[in-house]
């Protein structure tokens, strides 16, 4: 019981030690150039043609401290505590690194590159309908006769929540690419990508309308526009 | 001094610091009784008034405090206090104080009193630049919180959140009441989620650039942000694990989305999951010894929790066909999620072994539930008004408020730790 006790007062001053020592907690140096860590990832999993060169660190805008001295002065023990926190100013220029949004994907304009066409979907469901069949197979013999390769994105209707909305999306692509592999186009020629329930065709609150929204497209990219966007 | 004595002291001691601290305490918050009377009296002095107005929606938002109305005050701001002038308001607390400019600063002394016995509870200076009046009024707020309840409020607390624009998406940060929103320069076609870590030092989100997924981390030491994580496929952050070093992600690298672990040094993934349905939405138990994630194995997407190594899989959500965006709350006691309810999204709150279901709310669709770090708030999106907007509720769905301007159409908020 004692020992319990003591136990007690020493989590009782540890605990105080901690409060004070998270006290000033940030230095908000702006330094960090030139950090090209390389992002090491799946590489172990055998992944690495899939893995994206690492990036250098973007460079956020400096940060102002923000920091209240507080002192108590009666009550309590001799207490002297100052809270930082870190403050940023508004506006970024470094991040104008990312201003220039490369289209295509999931943009809803593919930049002028042609889209062969839509297959629809049943509401949260990524089975490929009988109606949709004819039209993968007439996709299927297009891609045979024509060496090119294509992104299938999926899409949602808005009703879901994001991430589960992405993952269908995943799905109903996955479900078309599939499709197609089963015709014998190799697995290289198509990437498969979701597009969430971003980029509705029909933005009005009704079945006829999501119904159109629920939908993998399969877009032609041209040669060179695929070179970039897979190494 | 031998070990005979050193405990009998020990266990003395121990009595007093005990003894002292819950001497103020007025506030139960594990039983929720009525509010407690506080008279939020106008500091004397420049931005006196604004302060104290602070102050007091901080403590009134909590629910366990009621500010009494301002017009039965009969005590000038810089009169000395009297309890006899309070004792007719109701107050049972009474919170004055005076400011000073100081260079380009302001000074705050601020005095709580007990209208009881005419005690000061609380009397400490504050200092700060003036730019800083609002988180000066937040540390006193959360002095008297914790002056009453024991416990740490979440006044300086920040919000993670997402807002969009006609073609982008910007990462935006908050005070716990959505004032003095600042945005870091983050910006992407697609931003997901943000996470903090636990100490709240980096966020990890999923951001879609130049039309891949990557995942990055926004370190506020450093003020950089990094890709942490590429391939091809939906890339979606989760949780961090309490180390800070490794987090949890969904991911369609594979074909299916899948869930992932990921240590960040040395680059090692790991994965949890192996249907080929879908496996989305990971969220960790506070201890991250769980792992709450949506699936649809069962024919729709549930809700289900799971051990860190991916076994023992257990359902907890069976009402309704659509069930996902689980998050957990700070103690591990509850998990909140998004339910569909009359064809509309809504938020829940469930235990995590699938008992003691609740509903949170119930107008326009409410979505990307979060806790704040003491576990008595949650912070969400919805589209109520129109737009989307961040709202607060406490932890048993009152006090349902907008707290961002409807231009933002904000989304995803990520409530940060203590």
């Amino acid at each position: 019981m004692k020992k319990v006790a003591l136990f007690a007062i020493l989590l009782f001053i540890a605990a105080g030690c901690a409060q004070k020592a998270v006290v000033s907690k940030t230095t908000p140096e702006t330094q960090a150039v030139g950090q090209k860590e390389a992002v090491k990832k799946a590489e172990e999993a055998g992944k690495a043609e899939e893995t994206k060169k690492a990036e250098e660190a973007l460079m956020l805008p400096v940060i102002k401290k923000e920091s209240i001295s507080e002192k108590e002065i009666t009550v309590g023990k001799k207490s002297e505590a100052g809270i930082s926190v870190v403050e940023h100013q508004q506006e970024a220029s470094a991040a104008k690194r990312y201003a220039a949004v490369v289209k295509a994907v999931c943009s809803g304009d593919t930049g002028g590159d042609a889209a062969l066409g839509i297959i629809h979907f049943d509401f949260d469901s990524y089975g490929i309908r009988d109606d949709a069949r004819p039209l993968l197979k007439g996709f299927g013999e297009w891609l045979t006769a024509n060496k090119v390769k294509i992104f299938v994105e999926g899409y949602c209707d808005e009703r879901g929540t994001t991430e589960y909305n992405l993952a269908l999306g995943d799905r109903r692509a996955a479900s078309a690419k599939d499709y197609l592999l089963n015709m014998g186009i190799p697995s290289d020629r198509i990437e498969a990508i979701s597009c969430g329930e971003d980029q509705p065709v029909c933005t009005e609150k009704t079945e006829e309308c999501w119904a159109q929204n629920r939908r993998a497209r399969f877009v032609i990219l041209a040669d060179e526009k695929l070179t970039k966007s897979t190494d | 001094m031998t070990a005979r004595l050193k405990l009998p002291l020990a266990a003395f001691i121990l009595c007093l610091l005990l003894g002292s601290a819950y001497a103020v305490i007025r506030i139960d918050i594990t039983s929720p009784g009525r509010s407690l009377p506080i008279a939020v009296s106008e500091l004397a002095g420049p931005h006196g008034a604004e302060i104290a107005r602070i102050i007091s929606e901080d403590l009134d938002y909590t629910g366990l405090f009621a500010p009494v109305d301002r017009e039965g005050f009969i005590e000038r701001p810089e009169k000395a206090f009297n309890r006899l002038n309070w004792a007719l308001t109701g107050a049972e607390t009474v919170l004055k104080g005076r400011t000073e400019a100081e260079g380009a600063g302001i000074k705050v002394t601020a005095y709580l009193y007990d209208v009881a016995d005419g005690a000061a509870m609380l009397h400490k200076e504050y200092g700060a630049d003036s730019s800083l009046l609002r988180p000066l009024a937040h540390a006193i707020a959360g002095d008297i919180y914790q002056r009453l309840t024991g416990r740490a409020g979440v006044f300086r607390t920040k919000i993670a959140f997402v807002a969009s624009g006609k073609n982008e998406k910007e990462l935006c940060l908050s005070d716990w009441d959505g004032q003095r929103i600042i945005k870091p320069g983050i910006r992407a076609v697609q931003i997901l989620s943000p996470h903090w870590s636990k100490d709240g030092g980096r966020l990890i989100y999923s951001a879609l650039r130049g039309g891949r997924w990557g995942i990055y981390m926004l370190d506020f030491n450093e003020m950089t942000e990094k890709l942490i994580y590429a391939s091809k496929g939906t890339l979606i952050a989760g949780d961090f694990f309490p180390g800070g070093d490794e987090f949890i992600f969904s991911s369609s690298e594979e074909g299916t989305p899948a869930l992932y672990t990921h240590v960040i040094p040395g680059g090692r993934t790991r994965r949890l999951t192996s249907t080929r349905g879908i496996e989305v939405s990971p969220a960790l138990s506070p201890d991250g010894q769980g792992i709450a994630f949506v699936s649809d194995r069962g024919g729709s997407p549930q809700v289900y929790i799971m051990d860190r190594n991916g076994y023992n899989i257990n359902r907890i959500t069976f009402e309704g066909s659509y069930n996902t965006s689980p998050s957990w709350s700070p103690d591990g006691g509850r998990i909140a999620f998004v339910g569909r309810h009359e064809g509309k999204n809504q938020i829940y709150t469930v235990n995590p072994d699938g008992s003691a279901l609740i509903r949170l709310t119930g107008n326009g669709n409410n979505e990307d539930p979060s806790f704040s770090p003491d576990g008595r708030f949650v912070a969400f999106t919805s589209d109520r008004t129109g737009g989307r907007e961040i709202f607060t509720m406490r932890a048993d769905g009152q006090g349902q408020r907008s707290i961002t301007p409807k231009g933002l159409n904000a989304s995803k908020p990520r409530w940060s730790p203590g």
